[in-house]
């Protein structure tokens, strides 16, 4: 009786094996993954060796929120920036982001080509869509291509708010293809030498719109204001306003934690507001509040509000806070609370949401916040920046208060 | 430029700092007359450890309830306090909760035969759960840890679900990363250097 062993069908194997690698390729991957209708000249190398440096605005990359209709959470800041890291994986695998430190400076690294991304989401009628208006430069700051790619998907597709990853994923592949495709480029063409930190900051932000405005004060004689910090978060541009001169100004320092900054203009004045002596609050003085709020919608003028210390804290939990009824809108944030003495008492933080109250029946009036200025003075002496004390001035009045406070406040604006 | 979070109704934070909603507090009646107990040795309040962290308000998008008692058990959160709707930290627990490539197309057909059999076969499930621990400093993140497992589970549609859509399985895995999160909490040098920043503008918080 004759035994047949049968040996393994070793062709099968290198034939699985060879699939394997051609399907999990990168190439491959880039290629067959593209949207119908596009294809990739066949010089065009993908993955392509281009050392390329991608920017998109911070605030873009960290919108979430939660949709009440259906109990989920919807990412598109995260659907953006992993469509970048997935798609520059496989088309660039030497893709680097453009972001910032901590420090306020970009990230070390090289690039050839620099492309610069705004995205705009918008829904209707069910359907998502994402444009992608884009720039490319070489690494001497040249344009080299501007375009605008749009992908429009069912909001719900994948499940509760999937639509975003998808439209994320088509519209970032057609800005790709649309770079291979008119530049066809290659690390020989655009080597790494310009260096990401010394990128031009006005090639990346958007000037049509500020992503943020509020307001500073002058803290000192030498041109340093004062602000809150969520003002300032994540700006790649920063301009002061007053009296139609813009000021281009820098980041002097910050605390998240008492939402408190200071910048600098370099520019001297005579109109900065002093503290009062110990920092001392009296309940229910009179208080004058600067800002420059609802930018675009009321004319770029400083609104000035007048009321009261109507409270030594602030909301359940809070630190550091003092509520004032002097109104406030959005844009007044790191506005000054002056006293009747022309003394600066606190920085304008916060309001309460009177929207999400009203759901709830109630409805505030002139709830708001502001931090004191005995922190403001820790922070000040912290960071060694200058500022004056004053004593209280017994005979104080409205006047001098609104004259303090209008001559010290400047509008800030945030581009990225 | 965000039309669309207009559409939505909803905000991701103004320029200006939306604080929560203020919940009303019950009326509790002053009592008539107090009768104060004698003070015991055992009645001390208890004491909280010198690595505890500031107080913080609490968030939890799953299971709030578990997770909140088991990270306020550890050192670091002992104040952790859901009604703080006024602080500047905020610990964020989130999840997205999805089901994998697989889980499609197997949970559809397992739907159709659940639903043709009016729910006498479980329908299966094939879901990915992602956690995310947040700590926020005014609305900023700080800190973040993520976790993810997935799950397959049948579920009897007829059953009452006490595990928050999770199964058993993944309500104790989802359990367990509360352990890990407050253990990676402990050695964690962002958090420390906010504990020694807010100590040293509004001081040492009472440790007892």
């Amino acid at each position: 009786m004759a035994i047949i062993v049968r040996r393994p069908d070793r062709w099968k194997t290198c034939v699985l094996a060879l699939l394997g690698v051609v399907f999990l390729s990168p190439a491959f991957a880039a290629k067959s993954t593209l949207p119908k209708g596009l294809k990739l000249p066949k010089d065009v190398k993908v993955p392509n060796d281009t050392p390329v440096a991608i920017y998109l605005p911070a605030n873009d990359l960290g919108t979430r929120f939660y949709v009440n209709t259906i109990g989920a959470w919807a990412y598109p800041g995260k659907s953006l920036d992993d469509a970048r890291s997935a798609l520059g994986g496989q088309f660039f695998p030497q893709m680097k982001p453009v972001a910032l430190t901590d420090a306020g400076a970009f990230a070390d690294g090289t690039y050839g080509l620099l492309l610069a991304i705004n995205p705009t989401w918008n829904i209707a009628s069910g359907m998502l869509t994402l444009t992608l208006d884009y720039k490319v430069y070489d690494g001497s700051a040249k344009k080299l291509l501007e375009g605008s790619r749009m992908e429009s998907v069912g909001l719900n597709t994948s499940g509760p708010m999937g639509g975003f990853p998808n439209a994320a994923n088509r519209a970032m592949q057609l800005v790709m293809v649309d770079v291979l495709v008119k530049l066809k480029p290659n690390a020989g063409l655009y080597p790494a030498t310009a260096q990401i930190p010394a990128i031009d900051r006005e090639l990346l932000i958007d000037r049509k719109k500020a992503v943020n405005t509020g307001t500073a004060f002058y803290i000192n004689k030498k041109g340093q204001m004062m602000t809150a910090a969520h003002v300032l978060r994540d700006c790649l541009v920063l301009e002061a306003t007053k009296d139609g001169v813009t000021l281009p100004v820098k980041l002097n320092a910050s605390s998240n934690l008492l939402d408190l900054a200071v910048v600098d203009s370099g520019k001297p004045t005579d109109k900065a507001l002093p503290l009062r002596i110990g920092q001392t609050i009296t309940l229910g003085e009179g208080v004058t509040n600067v800002g420059y709020p609802l930018q675009g919608l009321l004319a770029d003028s400083p609104n000035l509000t007048r009321g009261n210390v109507s409270a030594r804290a602030g909301m359940k939990g809070s630190v550091g806070l003092f509520q004032f009824s002097a109104p406030i809108q959005p844009g007044s944030s790191g506005g000054p609370v002056v006293s009747d003495g022309g003394e600066l008492l606190g920085v304008t933080v916060s309001s309460l949401n009177a929207a999400a109250l009203i759901k709830d029946g109630l409805l505030p009036q002139n709830v708001n916040f502001a931090l004191e200025a005995k922190y403001a003075a820790m922070f000040l002496r912290d960071s060694h920046v200058d500022f004056s004390e004053v004593k209280p001035k017994a005979n104080g009045n409205m006047t001098i208060a609104n004259e303090a406070a209008i001559g010290s406040v400047l509008q800030l604006s945030c581009y990225q | 430029m965000k039309c669309f979070l207009l559409c939505l109704g909803v905000s991701l934070g103004s320029v200006v700092v939306a604080a929560e909603p203020a919940k009303t507090p019950p009326v509790t009646p002053a009592p008539t007359s107090v009768t104060t107990p004698a003070p015991s040795a055992t009645a001390a309040a208890p004491s909280v450890p010198a690595s505890a962290l500031p107080a913080m308000s609490f968030y939890g998008s799953i299971a709030d309830d578990e997770l909140f008692d088991l990270i306020k058990k550890s050192d670091q959160f002992t104040r952790l306090d859901k009604g703080l709707f006024g602080s500047p930290l905020n610990l964020r627990v989130m999840h997205t909760l999805q089901p994998t490539a697989g889980g499609k197309a197997t949970g559809l057909l397992s739907a159709i035969f659940t639903g043709g059999t009016l729910g006498l076969i479980p329908a299966v499930t094939n879901n990915s759960l992602m956690v995310t621990y947040e700590v926020r400093v005014h609305g900023r993140e700080l800190v973040s840890y993520s976790y993810q497992r997935t799950f397959t589970r049948a579920v009897n549609i007829w059953a009452k679900d006490e595990t928050h859509g999770l199964g058993k399985e993944g309500l104790d895995w989802l359990r367990g990363t509360a352990a890990e999160f407050t253990a990676a909490a402990a050695t964690d040098a962002k958090l420390a250097s906010l504990k020694k920043e807010y100590e040293r503008y509004f001081g040492v918080p009472p440790t007892n």
